[in-house]
């Protein structure tokens, strides 16, 4: 318990006291408060996983009641925080990453009239997702993912005068509420059937039950719905695409390395009830291995610099699902760990560029960028590297060890998909690489004002960019880390990081590099445009992502529609009779009316008649008379 | 007995003369009467606290702050009974009232409270014995009371301040009755 | 030693021409004093039921009664002021245009 009140805490006071002094505050106090609030949750945070490091026994968890939050009927519920070598990950990395990009958004929203607010939104967000990876049981979990929906769709829409922003964020709240019902439900029957939702209770059930009953594969999909939801896999991912209307910095923070992990870190939190549902077990495999294909398809010939890195997301954490399904937990954590490094840096250089070009986030109207951005370049260049699986950079080894295991385990169809998606994604990271910073800019003037970004926001972009290059050497390490938290399984062994076969890792490579030989000759030899392509019939397809919106629309949105109209429609045949008892009655005062004459005595009378008619009523109760 | 009966006849004569009495005025010295008989009865009742205050809360301060009212508003006009409007008004207010009143008399009178042998405790009633249940168990009741006044106080300042200026003329005749 | 029950009986009578007194008048200001009899008959029982049970409990609540008088009578007063500035005229069924 030690020390995890004040990690949780003083991300929501920061919150509150911008919130309630915005108006008091210097123009940068809110933007420099914010983010030393964090760095101090950060450095709490490294004390705390310190102690759980030096923990004794098996089991290296730090845990502790709160208070007793729901008492009195059923098994007690706990307000419990809980953390053990995973969550501690986790806790790293929203602190950290989440620090560096406080103190990039400084920079990026110096000029923006709500920025109290923003900032306010942000430690808000921060509050929720600690909350979230702290919480000790599914129902404080759950409170915490309800929280992080709710920051997230308060930062989408920061900028609430455009009409997209609004929708874009109703559209996540929306789909991530459906998410969050399916956490209900599966938290539910966990409940029913095992009297307590707190993660050591969980466990202990778990590993005495029998594998493969519809239960455990019906609460387990319930949960999943919900990782599903958070981390935008397929049926449930457009609301990322959309959510980057939101300012820059928060699509770093929320939208790729934070929140929309949140469901990969249900799914490793709860891999023994995964070992016990083997069918949804693969399904997240496959659902995973699709997302990642379909989305760097997807991405393939977007026009906005920021929707690139959206499906590029959605792609990765399509990979980190993968891993989950095919029980390479260590390697998915230590993909989310290099992935929150080289998108957030991604995107805050992607910010960076826009910031540059004053809001301007059309690939058709940058190019040529490098020599006015050096240092963005740099990182970006370091990111994109990462991303695609260049040896040595951080990537290449968090998605070889997920491929490996994959292949290990007898998953060669995922295999392939992942294998091909990895020449994908090196292709259109290196696209949107050439097309910002190399060839020939394509609008000179806002080339001509193009420049670095200040040092506030060049350097967290540049110290994300070095984890990019060197956060595959944690590996070794998060090995080690995480044994302990995934030992509570027979499989523990095929948790840790595995290595595949070298032919894999050399198709893979080599895949990467022909894509990025195939990128350089269609975008900095040819100079092709950024529209090439989406005239014709997949390129089209591909641009408007399949056309997902439209079948929702057609499959989900417009039937239910239809259903609230008829709703609508009986609603008010009942209310016409409603109306009708109310005219009803309407009347029947009106005749009642003149008994109010005004008159205070009549009044008084009144009063009279009733205090004679209560001395009567005792009078008789006590017999005298009767 | 025959000290219980003049006192309450007393008390009854300054009841029936303050409903009576033609005149505000009139009533408001019945009523002194009136309060003034029950300041005996609480003597006699062993309340010596209470019979004080009664004397100085109503008969001291109520009573004044009546007839300054009384003073006030009736100085110089006619200020007789108007006539009786309501129909049966005064008919049905004399029937219910025998009613209750005979009713809770009867009652009272009929059904006597047993009454406790022994000797009344220290102080009762007396100055230390208020003292000591207002200042100790009964310290919330003291209170609200004092609450209660404050709350009057600042009622009546917020009911009799001066109107805002659109009707200066009123604020003159407040300042002038 | 006062008979208590005629006491309470006594009471009873006051409140009974205190409530004839509110129903009848018509000036706000007898009735106002009408009223601050009935009050006075419900604290002679208080007062009379403490002598009897040997409690101070039933003091305490006249005291309070006496409490409550003060502040409603101040109260009381000022509204029958304010309406007499209005209205001229001292009449309780003037008073009576809210009336369904």
């Amino acid at each position: 318990m030690q020390g995890l009140v004040e990690i949780l805490v003083l991300p929501l006071l920061g919150a509150a006291t911008i919130t309630a002094f915005k108006g008091l505050m210097p123009k940068k106090l809110p933007g420099i408060w914010a983010s030393l609030l964090v760095a101090v949750s950060f450095l709490l945070s490294i004390l705390a996983d310190r102690r759980v490091a030096t923990l004794s026994g098996s089991h290296h968890v730090i845990t502790g009641v709160l208070w007793n939050w729901v008492t009195g009927f059923g098994a007690a519920i706990h307000f419990r925080l809980y953390l053990d070598p995973l969550s501690a990950v986790w806790l790293l990395i929203i602190t950290g990453v989440g620090a560096l990009i406080h103190i990039y958004s400084i920079g990026y929203m110096h000029d923006d009239a709500g920025q109290p607010r923003f900032f306010a939104y942000l430690n808000f967000f921060i509050f929720s997702m600690l909350l979230l990876v702290l919480a000790g049981n599914l129902i404080v979990l759950l409170i915490g993912w309800a929280l992080v929906g709710l920051a997230s769709y308060l930062l989408i829409g920061f900028w609430y005068e455009r009409p997209t922003a609004v929708a874009a964020a109703k559209k996540a709240f929306v789909m991530n509420t459906l998410g969050d019902v399916g956490i209900l439900l599966g938290l539910a029957l966990l409940y029913i059937h095992y009297h307590g939702v707190g993660y050591p209770h969980l466990f202990q059930a778990f590993s005495q039950a029998k594998p493969g009953s519809a239960f455990f594969e019906w609460s387990a999909f319930l949960l999943y719905v919900g990782a599903m939801a958070k981390s935008a896999q397929f049926p449930l991912h457009m609301w990322l695409a959309d959510a980057m209307e939101g300012p820059t910095p928060v699509s770093a923070l929320i939208h790729a390395a934070t929140m929309v992990t949140a469901g990969v870190y249900l799914m490793t939190r709860l891999y023994p009830l995964l070992r016990l549902a083997p069918i949804t077990h693969e399904l997240i495999g496959a659902i995973g291995a699709f997302t990642a294909i379909f989305a760097a398809s997807v991405a393939f010939f977007q026009q906005d610099i920021k929707k690139v890195l959206a499906y590029s997301t959605l792609s990765q954490l399509g990979y980190m699902f993968l891993g989950i399904g095919v029980s390479a937990y260590t390697a998915s954590v230590f993909h989310f760990m290099t992935h929150a490094f080289f998108k957030a840096c991604l995107f805050l250089a992607a910010g960076s560029v826009i910031h540059g070009l004053s809001g301007e986030q059309d690939l058709g109207q940058m190019g040529g960028l490098a020599r006015k951005m050096p240092w963005t370049m740099a990182s970006f260049l370091a990111a994109t590297l990462a991303i695609s699986g260049i040896p040595p950079f951080s990537g290449y080894f968090s998605k070889e060890a997920i491929l490996g295991q994959a292949y290990n385990s007898g998953h060669y169809f995922l295999w392939g998909i992942g294998v091909f998606t990895a020449g994908m994604t090196a292709f259109y990271m290196f696209r949107l690489f050439f097309l910002t910073f190399l060839g020939k800019p394509r609008n000179q003037k806002l080339h001509d004002h193009a420049h670095e970004a200040p040092l506030v926001m060049t350097i967290p972009v540049v110290i994300l960019g070095v984890l990019a290059v060197v956060g595959g050497a944690f590996g070794g390490w998060l090995n080690g880390w995480l044994k302990p938290a995934f030992a509570l399984y027979p499989g523990a062994a095929h948790a840790a990081l595995e290595s595949g076969p070298l032919f894999g890792t050399i198709v893979t490579v080599a895949l990467a590099v022909v894509a990025f030989i195939v990128a350089f000759l269609l975008y900095v030899r040819r100079d092709t445009a950024p529209k090439a392509g989406t005239e014709q019939a997949p390129g089209h397809w591909m641009l408007h992502a399949w056309g997902m919106d439209l079948v929702w629309m057609a499959i989900v949105v417009n039937p239910l529609k239809l259903v609230g109209q008829a709703m609508g429609a009986v609603e008010r045949t009942i209310l016409a009779g409603v109306t009708g008892l109310a005219a009803g009655v309407q009347s029947w005062a009106t005749d009642l009316a003149p008994i109010q004459t005004g008159y205070v005595r009549r009044y008084a009378l009144s009063i009279m008649v009733g205090g004679v008619a209560l001395l009567a009523y005792y009078l008789i109760r006590i017999g005298f008379i009767s | 007995m025959i000290g219980f009966i003049i006192l309450a006849i007393v008390s009854l004569v300054g009841a029936f003369g303050v409903i009576i009495a033609r005149q505000p005025v009139h009533s408001a010295l019945f009523l002194v009467l009136n309060i003034l008989s029950l300041a005996v009865f609480y003597i006699l009742l062993t309340a010596e606290f209470l019979a004080a205050a009664q004397v100085i809360v109503y008969a001291g301060a109520i009573m004044v702050l009546f007839l300054f009212v009384v003073t006030l508003l009736t100085a110089g006009k006619d200020d007789r009974e108007p006539k009786e409007t309501l129909q049966d008004q005064r008919f049905w207010a004399g029937v219910l009232a025998v009613l209750m009143g005979g009713g809770l008399a009867v009652l009272a009178v009929k059904f006597p409270s047993r009454s406790i042998p022994l000797s009344l405790p220290q102080n009762f009633g007396n100055l230390h014995g208020m003292g000591a249940i207002l200042w100790g168990p009964d310290f919330i009741y003291l209170a609200g009371v004092a609450l209660m006044l404050l709350t009057a106080a600042v009622g009546v300042l917020v009911l009799n301040k001066p109107r805002p200026a659109s009707k200066p003329k009123a604020r003159w005749e407040e300042g002038e009755s | 030693m006062i008979p208590l029950n005629d006491v309470v009986g006594l009471a009873a009578v006051i409140f009974a021409v205190g409530a004839v007194g509110v129903l009848v008048r018509k000036n706000p200001l007898v009735m106002f004093m009408a009223a601050e009899m009935m009050w006075n008959a419900a604290a002679l029982v208080f007062v009379a039921y403490a002598r009897s049970f040997h409690a101070m409990t039933g003091q305490v609540m006249a005291f309070i009664i006496i409490g409550t008088a003060a502040a409603e009578v101040g109260i009381g007063l000022a509204i029958i002021v304010s309406v007499y500035h209005h209205r001229h005229r001292l009449d309780i069924d003037e008073v009576s245009q809210l009336k369904g």
